[in-house]
């Protein structure tokens, strides 16, 4: 496997083995070459527009000059992962769906647009039409088109999640077309159309997994998670909410107490609740907003992140590892000094239970 | 093992109901009723979601199984029958249930003051039978346990459908269908008796015959039941109920109620199946 000239090569990772051959197993990865620092495993929350705060997540890595040893997304997490896995930087992404939303999406913004209300009004005109859109229209959009076209091409594996729709279930897509499968990720019920693959019929990975940390237990050393699936905004002057923040609201509530209950079977080490609540799955265009209410969660990541690397570095790893010491997990105590940031973290969402 | 320690510590046994939502699925929870009835015991508690919980409440207040059915079959027998008895009982004409300006069109305390037995309209106070119902609040996206108070704004917000529905306030929360925090409310009642039982009717999308993609309200409603089951497949990683009856009315929709016939048909099986489980535990511990 060559390494695609088109893609956007990151400064600092072209000489790493490890990374420029993306065709060798993921078992070979486990057994790691020796390496001073932890290994991070991150998932990306499914949330619509509110993911477009998952780039200001990625800008950390970048800045820190690491990369997760593992991705796994959902739904718009499935697609800036795919682009950051594809080897793009955070910055180049940004720019890019920027540059996306304020010029060539106008007439998908329209449509798209919670504020002008149109996806209800449709629904109820055409309730025998199949759906809206093909959720591809959607990723030509917003993706560059240096992203890898295929699984084997990525510089980072990536597991994209999606929903079977008739057999109500998780479905994983880690090889093949790369593109199906984040556009399988998206396909919000109703406003896209089901993507088949396989034969299975395939909905947005938020139906059984908006944030997808459970399925990189035990890949990474460090398993960060970012939440965006956000919460119902009590509106300024209106006693109720209106019907339609009602519809959108609702399934948000499903998907937040489903995340609540996977931290009750397991907790990432680094979770980050992005607060970006007051926006619709669809308010792409208040990219500006979205960004700016995002940053404080940026800060919170790097923070945690810089402090998780240094601890890490100077106790259980030192510069001569050898092997089998870096494949061995973390002592215990480490382990639990590292857990703290992220309970405390926790703990807003788990006071109200 | 919850069992055999249950046996060892106490003489009696208790049962613990837990009746999920589904809409006119829920019809089913009738015949599971009539199990408890057939079985001659009673339950120590019951909690319910949706029309679990209106199905609960009725059971609780001191109807039998067979008066619920009787007076389901009686309401749901035809359209026409349905609309007579409900406007029957309107005053100030049917803007009390309807309003554009509201979120949801239908005012659910008024429909069920209208739709429910007499004996409903009282307070959790006067029940025979301990009862919950499950209910979220909008805005603090979780679970609100209602088991205080008048029962019918209790059971309207555990069964207000967003955007179908108005939301319910009560006690300064804005309450909304309990399905969307807990379908299959057994979690509630787990420590609160040797033996729970849940009974879940979501239902499943079905393909149609010859058809490619669902249609958009279709997979609306289909990616609804999804959540629904990630919910309770999550919850049961946590704690499963000792007695799971999942009755085979996955292919009804949400507004079937006038398939009544149809839907009881077709929970025949599983009441014999909990009649069987139920029967066996009892005899375990009995």
């Amino acid at each position: 496997m060559t390494e695609q000239p088109r893609l956007g090569a990151r400064p600092g990772t072209n000489g790493d083995p490890s990374l420029d051959a993306p065709g060798q197993a993921l078992e070979g990865r486990k057994r790691a070459a020796p390496t001073a620092r932890p290994t991070i495993a991150l998932a990306l929350g499914g949330g619509g527009a509110r993911g477009l705060a998952h780039i200001l997540m990625l800008e950390v890595f970048d800045e820190l000059g690491i990369r997760p040893k593992v991705i796994a997304g959902t739904s718009i997490g499935a697609l800036f992962g795919a682009a950051y896995a594809s080897g793009l930087s955070a910055r180049l992404i940004r720019a890019h769906v920027e540059e996306a939303l304020s010029q060539r999406f106008d007439i998908a913004r329209q449509l798209l647009s919670a504020r002008s209300a149109p996806v209800l009004k449709i629904l109820n005109f055409l309730p025998l039409r199949s759906a809206l859109l093909k959720p591809e229209l959607l990723l030509e959009f917003m993706l560059p088109s240096s992203v890898a076209r295929d699984f084997a091409q990525l510089k980072i594996p990536l597991k994209v999640v999606a929903t079977d729709y008739y057999g109500q279930e998780q479905t994983i897509l880690t090889e093949g077309g790369l593109r199906t499968a984040v556009a399988a990720s998206i396909a919000l019920p109703a406003l896209f159309t089901p993507v088949t693959v396989n034969g299975r019929m395939l909905m947005d990975g938020g139906l059984t997994n908006p944030l997808p940390f459970d399925i990189l237990h035990g890949e990474g050393d460090i398993t960060v998670a970012i939440d965006v699936s956000g919460a119902p905004v009590m509106p300024g002057k209106r006693p109720h909410p209106s019907a339609f923040a009602m519809l959108m609201a609702s399934s948000q509530i499903m998907q937040r107490t489903i995340v609540r209950q996977k931290l009750k079977v397991q907790q990432p080490d680094i979770y980050i609740d992005v607060e970006v609540d007051a926006y619709y799955a669809l308010d792409f265009h208040r990219f500006k907003q979205i960004m700016a209410d995002a940053a404080p969660a940026k800060q919170q990541l790097r923070r945690q992140l810089e402090r998780v690397l240094t601890t890490e570095t100077l106790e259980t790893l030192p510069a001569a590892a050898v092997p089998a010491l870096a494949a061995q997990p973390p002592s215990p105590g480490l382990r639990r000094k590292r857990r703290l940031p992220s309970l405390k973290r926790l703990s807003p969402l788990r006071r109200t239970e | 093992m919850r069992l055999a320690e249950a046996n060892a510590g106490k003489p009696g046994k208790r049962i613990a109901l837990a009746l999920g939502g589904g809409s006119a699925r829920g019809l089913a929870h009738v015949l599971m009723l009539e199990v408890f009835d057939e079985l001659g015991v009673k339950p120590a508690v019951i909690a319910g979601t949706s029309m679990g919980a209106i199905c609960g409440a009725a059971y609780a207040v001191g109807l039998s199984g067979a008066e619920l059915r009787a007076r389901c079959m009686a309401l749901f027998a035809n359209r026409a029958n349905f609309l007579k008895h409900l406007a029957g009982k309107l005053r100030g004409g049917f803007s009390a249930l309807w309003s554009a300006r509201m979120p949801g069109v239908v005012d659910n305390v008024t429909l069920f003051e209208m739709l429910l037995p007499e004996a409903m309209r009282c307070d959790f106070a006067a029940l025979k039978i301990p009862f919950l119902a499950v209910a979220a609040d909008f805005y603090a996206i979780e679970q609100v346990v209602l088991d205080k108070g008048p029962l019918i704004p209790a059971l309207a917000a555990s069964s207000a459908l967003p955007s179908l529905t108005r939301p319910v306030v009560l006690g300064g929360r804005t309450l909304i269908d309990g399905g969307f925090v807990n379908p299959l409310p057994y979690d509630v009642v787990l420590d609160r008796a040797d033996v729970t039982v849940a009974v879940d009717v979501t239902g499943l999308p079905r393909r149609r015959p010859g058809a490619q993609l669902p249609r958009t309200l279709e997979a609306v409603t289909g990616s609804t039941q999804i959540l629904f089951h990630s919910i309770t497949r999550e919850k049961l990683k946590v704690a499963a109920p000792h007695i799971l009856i999942r009755p085979g009315v996955g292919a009804f929709g949400a507004m079937d109620y006038f398939k009544i016939e149809a839907i009881l048909a077709a929970a025949e099986p599983a009441k014999d199946d909990l009649k069987y489980k139920l029967s066996q535990v009892l005899a375990e511990i009995g």
